[in-house]
Formats: structure tokens, C-alpha cells, sequence
């Protein structure tokens, strides 16, 4: 009897252990099949960061974003990651999606001028606004 | 012939030199590295999205970076990093300026590897620090390639480690700048 509860004991003390070196060792979701908090067009995206940046920190970070809107330039990273820039109406700044690296193929074979629709998260304004972890989505 | 050849080699010399006589160097691709090691445990995190700007008639040079896009491999450590470390959503950035001290020493318009003293002001987590680091220039007609390291102290800036992962976060931080830089053009 004493040996069965010590065994259930080991068994549910490696149980934790395993969960935890789970959680510890996980690496960064992939947001493309998540259902995005916020929907935005690029242009209203910048807008609200170059009008009111404070504000749209608030609104915006730390949330799954999906933005639309048309490729205004795609390119390589050092790392062998795709960027894609889109339209923001403005004539300095864009958003800036780095792509997942899953997504590199797909990505690079997007021609300038499509609109396309981009899952990420949103880290903030530079020059630019800046998303990360991103992936094309259907809509 | 003779005409048409030097008027060429007088076109093709301006064209070069102007080519590399620029006011401005910009980047928005910036790459910022975080090295910690202890001897339980090693990692980085890459923020590739730095935004940098050197304007060589003053030696001023400023970057900032957007702490949340820092990448690490693993989700867990970004997620402590942004919300107990350093705390992004109330400090989302990292702004660094200052002057390069021997600037009348680097020629922006002469390919070559220069050495460089950075002096200035480094605002992270909410506090600013004087710091000097030591940095290499490499220009080329491409643009101007900028590379630094330096240590920085979690506790200079107030960045708390709790007691339970002590010993896989280093006190010391080994920070790497990487940027490449092209020719400002409004």
C-alpha cells in the first residue's frame, strides 16, 4: 500500500515538473490562427499613434491586431526574416510588420501594391509603428 | 575623346564624393542585443527595429528602441521581461543620446574603420545615465556601419530580479549595437 502512494506521489510530482519545463522551455506563439482583439486599417493605425501617441499606447499594446492594408514595400531582414511596410498615408513614416519566420515564402512573394491583412502585436512608434510577430491572415 | 573622358572622371569623382559627404546617416533597422550568462543559464533577446540617426557635422548621434519588440526564444522570458523587468507599458522605450567625442577624427567621406568615443545620456526603465562607450565606425560608399558594446547594470536602472530566478539573470548585461546606416534623403 505504502509503495502505491509514493509512486502516485513520484508520478504527480514529475507530472508538475514536465508542465513547468513546458511553460519555461515554450516559445513564442504563433498569433496566425488567433482571433485578433483590435481590427484596423494601416492608415487609421498610424494616424492614431503620430496624433496621440500616449493614447494609442493604451489602446494598442499589448493586444493581438489585426491590421489591413495596402504592401508599400517587402523586405529581407539580416536574420532571413521578411518585413512588410504598409501604407500609412503618411509621406515619412509606415507600419512595419515583421513577419514570423514561418512566414518567410509566403511573404516574400507578396508584390507591392496588394492589400493584404496582417495578425501581430504591436510594440509601439517610433518612426514608424512597429509590429511584431506578424502573419498574413485571410481577412 | 580626352574632353569627354575627363568630363566623365570629373562627373563620376562628384558622384562619389557626394555620394559619401552626408550631413545625416539614418537607420530604422537597427539591431540591439541583450546578452545575459550565468552559470545556470544563457540567453539574448534581438530587437531588430532599432531607429538611429548620426548627423556627422555635430557628432550627435541618438537611438531609440521599443523595449516590446525585443524577441526572445522563449515566449515565458518575454512575457517577464516586458511586465516585471522592465515594466514596457509604462516605459515602451529605450532612448539613448549623445555626441561622439572625436568626431573631427572619423572622415564619413574616406572608407575606412574608425574608432569612436560615444558620450551621453542612456533613459531606460524610467532612469537616465551618463554613460561612455567605446564604438567603431565602418564607412564605406554604401553607408556607415556602426558597432558597440557595453555593460549595463540592472540595478543602474532600477530593474528588479525577483529572488526565484536570481541566478539564471545576470546583474550584468552585455549590450550590442549593430547598425547599418544609408545617407539621410528627405
Amino acid at each position: 500500500m505504502r509503495k502505491k502512494i509514493i509512486l502516485g506521489v513520484v508520478v504527480i510530482i514529475a507530472m508538475g515538473i514536465a508542465t513547468g519545463l513546458y511553460y519555461y522551455n515554450k516559445p513564442v506563439e504563433s498569433l496566425k490562427n488567433k482571433t485578433a482583439d483590435i481590427k484596423v486599417t494601416s492608415e487609421k493605425l498610424f494616424t492614431d499613434f503620430s496624433t496621440n501617441e500616449e493614447n494609442a499606447n493604451t489602446v494598442y499594446l499589448n493586444k493581438i491586431i489585426n491590421v489591413a492594408g495596402s504592401v508599400t514595400g517587402i523586405n529581407k531582414n539580416n536574420d532571413g526574416s521578411v518585413t512588410l511596410q504598409l501604407q500609412s498615408g503618411d509621406a515619412i513614416g509606415s507600419v512595419t510588420c515583421k513577419m514570423e519566420v514561418s512566414e518567410t515564402d509566403k511573404a516574400y512573394k507578396v508584390t507591392s501594391g496588394t492589400m493584404v491583412s496582417v495578425n501581430g502585436m504591436c510594440t509601439g512608434y517610433l518612426m514608424d509603428v512597429v509590429m511584431v510577430n506578424c502573419s498574413l491572415t485571410e481577412k | 575623346m580626352i574632353i569627354k573622358t575627363i568630363s566623365f572622371a570629373v562627373v563620376a569623382l562628384l558622384v562619389t564624393s557626394v555620394g559619401l559627404a552626408q550631413d545625416k546617416y539614418f537607420t530604422k533597422e537597427g539591431k540591439i542585443t541583450f546578452y545575459s550568462k550565468t552559470p545556470v543559464e544563457e540567453f539574448d533577446a534581438v530587437n531588430s527595429a532599432g531607429l538611429s540617426i548620426i548627423d556627422t557635422k555635430t557628432g550627435a548621434i541618438e537611438m531609440s528602441v521599443l523595449i516590446k519588440a525585443f524577441e526572445f526564444k522563449k515566449d515565458l522570458m518575454q512575457q517577464h521581461f516586458n511586465e516585471n523587468y522592465m515594466e514596457s507599458d509604462k516605459f515602451p522605450k529605450a532612448v539613448f543620446k549623445g555626441t561622439i567625442s572625436n568626431i573631427a577624427e572619423i572622415n564619413f567621406t574616406k572608407p575606412g574603420t574608425y574608432k569612436a568615443g560615444i558620450d551621453g545620456k542612456l533613459t531606460m526603465h524610467g532612469v537616465t545615465r551618463d554613460i561612455t562607450v567605446d564604438a567603431i565606425f565602418i564607412v564605406s560608399i554604401a553607408g556607415v556601419i556602426a558597432k558597440s558594446e557595453f555593460i549595463a547594470l540592472l540595478d543602474d536602472y532600477n530593474i528588479k530580479v525577483p529572488g526565484v530566478v536570481k541566478n539564471q539573470i545576470s546583474q550584468q548585461i552585455k549590450v550590442e549595437i549593430d547598425n547599418t546606416f544609408k545617407p539621410y534623403v528627405k
